[in-house]
């Protein structure tokens, strides 16, 4: 395997949210690019610091998001090779405020995502903090946080480098049953990009009742687009531009609450077609759960078989509304804020 | 790496032992439990019925959580055994890069979940330099006999300090396991290179 086949980075935020990171980078990145890499960081954990810092008391975060990758028709010649990207993040609440740790981790191998979620979230990330507060406790004042956390980053990078090209299992998550709270449209083509939201009515209990579920509709309607974008610049600063990112997954947390974002997509004639579903775990007999195989069998047969989305809306969820909410402007997203996401 | 079944690693034939343990307390009914565990724990070739073997059991039986005994702390020293013996078949097969990798990955893979199921035997007041000092005892290949257990207990204590915030103990386990381990894998590392 070439050493560029790898994309691997991490990034710390500490109490005071200043962030470090350590990215492994192929040797011949130009100025340009290298001034891309630093702001990686930020870009990865924007929408981190966005959920735990809302207004509703919500610490939503961003566990982890899942890209499959594939090939530019052109470019099948000089094709990278990779096959998986993803973005894990980890949140840990201490005395002394909250420390995040995120990492990205493109790959030429299907690899097994749960094991790199948990080696940063039970290992390197509670190793950081521990060693932290042991060490300040042991040398007070000659303590170099600086010096201590690169080595820690960068010791966490090459743990998780060694994983990089294990078997991929299969994930506990498939066998719990979800409840979908709403669809998302995304449709790609020659550079324009539209979104459109399909969920309960506005002035249905369901929608309300939901919130409670949820971040907000407003955040779901707009995460898979960040971040696909996202992951899109970061291989192009990493030279990897003959492969374009799918999402597959988000997984979002707030305490003991879990959220799934499962998507699928189609490309025909350079179109490119993405229908996603927000799943939440609820029991309960009011409402109608289905497991994870049921909604990608759905997906990907709406998407094969050019069925109209409206049609199998009922299949996924008898409530949800057949009237698009387009994402496209900011008035688009306003409406989206003030109608959907409010409590009364 | 991958193929190895972890679950099966922590497992140990506990309906088998405790019938042993039981026989040995009925043969051995005039001995104090001390004695009786030492000699237990010799016979399942964990240790032998020493001075320092003894001396072991007395320092940590006053630290075991109320309805565990020095029973089942010998029970985690024969998981510990069964563990120890995985992880080093392990590390020799694994060509890790570096012993920091090495260190990681063996904690992550053997010594986490381990660490959760040793720390239920005691009270929440053990010292880290506690835990830290049974982890040197348990899987440190040399001979037990040959270890100087006091100049342990003075190292472990540099090595491993409790730390409180205020009044609130700060969960440091990761660090222990790091503090208490890292010495002894990278050694079996070495061997390995050799």
């Amino acid at each position: 395997m070439r050493e560029g086949d790898i994309i691997l980075g991490l990034f710390y935020s500490d109490e005071n949210n200043l962030i470090y990171d350590e990215i492994k980078e192929s040797t011949n990145l130009s100025e340009e690019m290298k001034e891309e890499i630093k702001t990686l960081s930020l870009k990865f954990m924007g929408p981190l610091f966005m959920a735990t810092a809302s207004e509703k008391e919500k610490m939503w975060r961003i566990e982890l998001i899942e890209s499959s990758l594939s090939l530019f028709q052109d470019k099948s010649f000089d094709a990278d090779i990779m096959q998986s990207f993803f973005i894990m993040n980890s949140l840990k609440k201490t005395s002394r405020g909250i420390t995040l740790l995120s990492g990205i981790i493109g790959s030429p191998y299907a690899e097994d995502v749960k094991v790199f979620y948990d080696k940063l979230d039970k290992y390197i990330h509670p190793s950081i903090n521990q060693g932290k507060l042991v060490t300040e406790s042991i040398f007070g004042g000659v303590f170099n946080w600086d010096n201590y956390i690169r080595h820690k980053l960068e010791q966490g990078l090459e743990f998780l480098n060694f994983s990089i090209g294990t078997s991929r299992k299969m994930y506990w998550e498939e066998s719990q049953t979800y409840y979908c709270v709403a669809v998302l449209e995304r449709i790609s083509e020659k550079g324009s990009n539209i979104t459109n939201l399909y969920t309960f009515a506005e002035n249905s209990e369901l929608r309300k009742e939901m919130l409670n579920y949820i971040p907000s509709y407003y955040f779901l309607s707009i995460l898979p687009d960040y971040y696909e974008k996202l992951i899109l610049n970061t291989l192009k600063i990493f030279h990897k531009i003959s492969i374009f990112p799918n999402i597959r997954v988000i997984n979002l947390k707030n305490n003991g609450q879990g959220l799934l974002y499962l998507e699928e997509f189609l490309l025909e004639n350079d179109i490119k077609k993405s229908i996603g579903l927000v799943l939440v775990p609820i029991s309960g007999d009011s409402f109608i759960t289905e497991k994870i195989p049921f909604y990608r069998k759905k997906l990907r047969m709406t998407l094969d078989r050019n069925k109209k989305l409206e049609e199998q809306l009922f299949d996924l969820n008898a409530d949800i509304e057949h009237k698009k909410w387009s994402t496209k402007t900011d008035q688009d997203l306003e409406n989206i804020k003030n109608l959907l996401d409010k409590e009364e | 790496m991958e193929n190895l079944d972890i679950s099966q690693v922590f497992k140990i034939e506990e309906k088998r032992l405790l019938k042993f343990f039981e026989r040995m307390k009925r043969t051995y009914s005039d001995s104090s439990l001390v004695e009786i565990v030492a000699k237990f724990l010799e016979n399942e070739a964990i240790a032998s019925d020493s001075e320092r073997t003894r001396e072991i059991l007395k320092y940590y039986e006053g630290k075991l959580e109320e309805g565990k005994s020095l029973k089942d702390f010998a029970f985690e020293w024969i998981r510990a055994h069964k563990i120890f013996r995985e992880y080093r078949k392990h590390l020799n097969s694994a060509n890790y890069p570096s012993y920091e990798i090495a260190i990681d990955d063996c904690i992550f893979l053997f010594f986490l979940k381990y660490d959760s199921i040793l720390r239920d035997l005691f009270t929440p007041e053990i010292k880290e330099f506690e835990v830290s000092l049974l982890y040197d005892l348990f899987f440190n290949s040399e001979n037990l006999e040959d270890l100087d257990f006091d100049f342990l207990i003075e190292k472990h204590k540099v090595k491993c300090p409790t730390v409180y915030e205020g009044n609130e103990r700060v969960k440091t386990r990761i660090y222990t396991l790091q503090q208490g381990l890292g010495e002894i894998i990278l050694s079996e590392y070495e061997k390995g290179l050799r």
